[in-house]
């Protein structure tokens, strides 16, 4: 009788939310998981810009989404062996500068790193195909964070 | 986003993809006007791909069209089943593509229309068995004899899937309002080729329990997938019983479903044919016998 009475007033929970996050979640999940390169080529530009400010154990990092329970996150373990000096990210935004120039100047896509850095990237890159996409929009996200203003060289 | 994703996953994709760019006989193309070939898919199984292929192919034959629908699931046919046509049937598609009959022997002719044929799919082999090529060309020839080509894909995305898509030209993503059913629409949206053009039927809509707020809308799926929505089809226990005879549910009197299909055919005829907002039309007492649990819905 009581279980009767509770189906009569109990209001069914409204659940077609609790659908909708749920497929919102998981497609998010599959979509990265079915788009490794864009993945890669992601990771490898927010390195370029953490790497200008500070020294990485690039062996000991770990990226990745994960599908927690309300909320698609990208974790990020990064160690952090050396923060660089002002000085040393003053040379880098210098050297990035002008480099952009010297890009816009002859055309050509690049990076805007340090040049010993550069080659070596390069190589990398070269073994690592989807990490050297789209050089040009790499270029282009730099130039935006500089525009952003990063902290002015003091000293 | 979401067209970078299919960017991406056209690239990924790129075997079917490739496939589907065979060349084909330009002779005939130039001499002969083609019909339409339409894949139903969905990637789920049982969300109703079988029943939309048959009860489409059905209105768009009573239209005064000439159709052929094409069973693709090898192994696990079915659509003879659903349109009442299983005794008639002797030799199937891989006897056609692997030359040990004529076209014509294959088709099976219904009973009422005799401008829709069905093609077979064979029960006792293998998906593997069908050669995409050759897939492909069957499908290109029943575009010089008939105007609608509707393929009936199977559930998955291995080569049943390929070989049911190989010779489209356009899908129809066949989806119900559940998570797991949408989340495997959006991974074949990003399997299928690009060339296809996509159209969405949202099938097994439960009106009552979306005004409840315990099923998604067609909107909610509709803002995930993002496609061109083609039809809205609504649960029903007349599809079972006709599912039961044999006869498409486009024939039961009064079927809301069957109502729904005849609207989605006219609409690919090119007819704007508005979407209803299908309201609960069960009267107070009904709602409330269902409400306790008597009701038999």
């Amino acid at each position: 009788m009581i279980d009767f009475l509770a189906k009569f007033f109990r209001r069914e929970e409204a659940s077609s939310s609790r659908a909708r996050e749920r497929l919102r979640l998981v497609l998010m999940s599959d979509r990265v998981s079915l788009a490794p390169d864009i993945f890669d080529a992601m990771k490898g530009e927010m390195l370029d810009v953490l790497r200008r400010y500070l020294e990485i154990d690039e062996r000991g990092m770990d990226v990745h989404f994960e599908n927690a329970e309300r909320q698609f996150a990208l974790m990020a373990n990064i160690p952090v062996r050396e923060v660089k000096t002002h000085e040393a990210i003053a040379l880098a935004r210098d050297v990035a500068n002008r480099l952009q120039t010297a890009d816009v100047l002859e055309s050509q896509p690049t990076v805007a790193t340090p040049p010993r850095r550069r080659r070596r990237r390069r190589a990398r890159a070269a073994a690592n195909a989807p990490l050297a996409a789209q050089p040009s929009d790499e270029a282009g996200a730099l130039q935006a964070i500089d525009d952003a203003g990063a902290p002015p060289p003091s000293g | 986003m979401p067209d970078l994703d299919r960017d991406i996953q056209d690239t990924l994709a790129s075997p079917s993809g490739a496939s589907a760019q065979l060349p084909l006989d330009a002779s005939a193309a130039a001499a002969v006007k083609l019909g339409r070939s339409i894949v139903v898919t969905s990637g789920k199984g049982g969300v109703g791909k079988t029943t939309t292929t048959a009860n489409l192919g059905t209105a768009l034959a009573d239209a005064g069209r000439s159709v052929v629908v094409v069973d693709a699931d090898v192994g696990l046919r079915n659509l003879d089943v659903v349109l009442g046509l299983e005794n008639r049937v002797s030799k199937h598609l891989l006897d056609v593509i692997e030359e040990k009959c004529s076209l014509d022997e294959a088709l099976v002719r219904d009973r009422v229309r005799r401008n829709l044929l069905l093609m077979p799919a064979a029960q006792n082999r293998e998906k593997d068995d069908v050669p995409e090529e050759k897939m492909a060309q069957l499908v290109r020839q029943l575009q010089e004899r008939f105007e609608f080509v509707l393929i009936d894909c199977p559930a998955g995305i291995e080569q049943g899937f390929r070989n049911a898509v190989v010779g489209a030209q356009e899908a129809i993503i066949v989806t119900t309002p559940e998570v797991s059913a949408v989340r495997d629409a959006d991974r074949v949206i990003g399997l299928l080729p690009r060339a296809i053009e996509l159209k969405l039927v949202v099938n097994r809509v439960r009106p009552a329990m979306v005004k409840k707020g315990t099923m998604m809308s067609v909107a909610d799926v509709n803002a995930i997938l993002r496609l061109d929505l083609l039809g809205v089809v609504p649960d029903e226990r007349e599809i079972i019983i006709a599912t039961n005879r044999g006869t498409p549910v486009i024939d039961i009197e009064g079927s809301e479903t069957g109502a729904a299909f005849r609207r989605i055919a006219r609409r690919m005829l090119g007819e704007e044919v508005p979407i209803p907002s299908f309201e609960d039309k069960r009267n107070f007492v009904t709602r409330v016998m269902s409400t306790l649990g008597l009701g038999r819905s």
